[in-house]
C-alpha cells in the first residue's frame, strides 16, 4: 500500500516539474495573444495559430466548425459529465446515487449498508465459521488468549466516525463500534507495537495484513463489531474487522481470526 | 450569437455536442453498460449493474433533447 503513497508524490512533482519546465511557454502566449483574448473570438472570427518554431502547428488547416471557446465548453461539459456520474462513488452520500454508471454508483442503501470490496462467499467465509464457534486469538509473547464475540462486547467500547476508503475508488464514511486495538494489545500484557492480523479468509492476499506500532496506538483504531449501530454483516466481516484512519480499505481486514502482538 | 446562429455549422453543433458527452460516458463505463462485467463484479462484490444501459440511454436522449431545446430556441430567435 504504500507504493500507493510513493506513487502519489512522484506524480504530484513530476506534474509541478512539467509545470515549471513549460511555464515560459505559456508566459510567452499570454503576452503575444492575449491571456483571454483567443476566447473572446466567436466561430467566424476564429483564425488558425500562427506557425511555431516546434512545427507542431498545422500548416493549411480546413476552415474551423467551432470556436476556441466552443471547444473549451465541450471539453468541460464532458469534464463534467464524468465528474458527476464518477464522483459520487468516491465521495459517498446522497451524492453516490447519481453515480449510477460507476460499478461502485447508485442506490446502495444507506446506514450499515454500503458497498461490499469482496463478499463473505467470494472469500470463503461461511456462516459456520463465524458461528458459536468463533474465537479470537489474542497472541503475544508465546502467550495466547481466546475470545468470543460476547466477551469483545463485553469489553469498554469505543466509537469512532471513519471512512473505508477502498482503492477500487469509493469512500464510505460510517461510524464503528468496538475495542480499540491499544485497549486489546494492553490485553494481551504488551505495549502497542507491530501487529499481524489474520482473517478467518482460507486464501487470497488479504487474509492477513501487517499494522505498525503508530497505527495500533491511535485510539481511533479499533476491531470493529456494529458499524452504525448495527452488528456487521457477514459480507462487511462479521464477527469483527479492522478500522484504522487513513490506511486503505483493503489493508482493514475483515473477519479477523487472530491478532498477533510484536512482544 | 445572431452570426453563429445563421451559420449551417449550428445544427452540426446542436448533434456533435450531446453525441460527444454520450460517448464519452459511453467509452468510460463501457463494461457496465454492456453487463460484460456483471458476473466478474457479481463474484467479487455480490451486486450487478443491472440498468446501467438504460440509464446510459436515458442520459444521452435527454442530453439530445436539451440540445434540440436550445437549437429551437436559438432558431426561434433568429427568426
Amino acid at each position: 500500500m504504500v507504493a500507493h503513497y510513493y506513487g502519489g508524490v512522484v506524480f504530484i512533482a513530476a506534474l509541478l516539474v512539467h509545470l515549471v519546465v513549460k511555464m515560459p511557454v505559456v508566459v510567452r502566449a499570454y503576452r503575444d495573444r492575449g491571456v483571454l483574448a483567443p476566447l473572446r473570438e466567436d466561430l467566424a472570427h476564429t483564425r488558425p495559430e500562427p506557425p511555431d518554431e516546434d512545427g507542431l502547428v498545422a500548416a493549411e488547416p480546413a476552415a474551423p466548425t467551432i470556436s476556441r471557446r466552443g471547444l473549451l465548453a465541450f471539453v468541460g461539459a464532458g469534464s463534467t459529465a464524468i465528474l458527476i456520474t464518477g464522483a459520487g462513488q468516491s465521495v459517498g452520500g446522497p451524492l453516490r446515487r447519481l453515480a449510477v454508471l460507476a460499478p461502485r454508483g447508485g442506490d446502495q442503501g444507506g446506514g450499515a449498508e454500503f458497498p461490499i470490496n469482496k463478499t463473505a462467499r467470494n472469500a470463503g467465509v461461511t456462516p459456520a465459521m463465524t458461528g458459536a464457534d468463533y474465537r479470537l486469538v489474542l497472541a503475544a509473547g508465546g502467550r495466547e488468549l481466546q475470545l468470543t464475540r460476547d466477551d469483545l462486547l463485553a469489553l469498554s467500547q469505543r466509537t469512532e466516525t471513519l471512512p473505508i476508503a477502498c482503492v477500487e475508488g469509493w469512500t464510505a464514511t460510517r461510524g464503528w463500534t468496538g475495542v480499540p486495538l491499544a485497549a486489546l494489545a494492553a490485553m494481551a500484557g504488551v505495549p502497542p507495537g507491530e501487529l499481524l492480523v489474520e482473517s478467518l479468509q482460507p486464501r487470497g492476499v488479504l487474509n492477513q495484513a501487517t499494522l505498525s506500532c503508530d497505527q495500533v496506538a491511535d485510539e481511533r483504531s479499533l476491531l470493529a463489531l456494529t458499524v452504525e449501530g448495527e452488528p456487521l454483516s457477514l459480507d462487511h466481516g462479521y464477527p469483527a474487522r479492522i478500522i484504522v484512519p487513513a490506511l486503505p480499505g483493503v489493508h482493514c481486514t475483515k473477519w479477523v481470526a487472530a491478532l498477533r502482538f510484536a512482544a | 450569437m445572431s452570426r453563429y446562429g445563421a451559420s449551417p455549422l449550428h445544427l452540426l453543433a446542436h448533434v456533435r455536442v450531446p453525441a460527444g458527452i454520450a460517448g464519452v460516458l459511453l467509452l468510460v463505463y463501457l463494461p457496465g453498460i454492456t453487463g460484460k462485467g456483471d458476473p466478474v463484479l457479481e463474484g467479487v462484490s455480490g451486486r450487478t449493474l443491472d440498468g446501467a444501459l438504460e440509464a446510459w440511454l436515458l442520459i444521452t436522449a435527454a442530453l439530445f433533447a436539451v440540445s434540440a431545446v436550445l437549437y429551437g430556441v436559438r432558431r426561434q430567435r433568429r427568426a
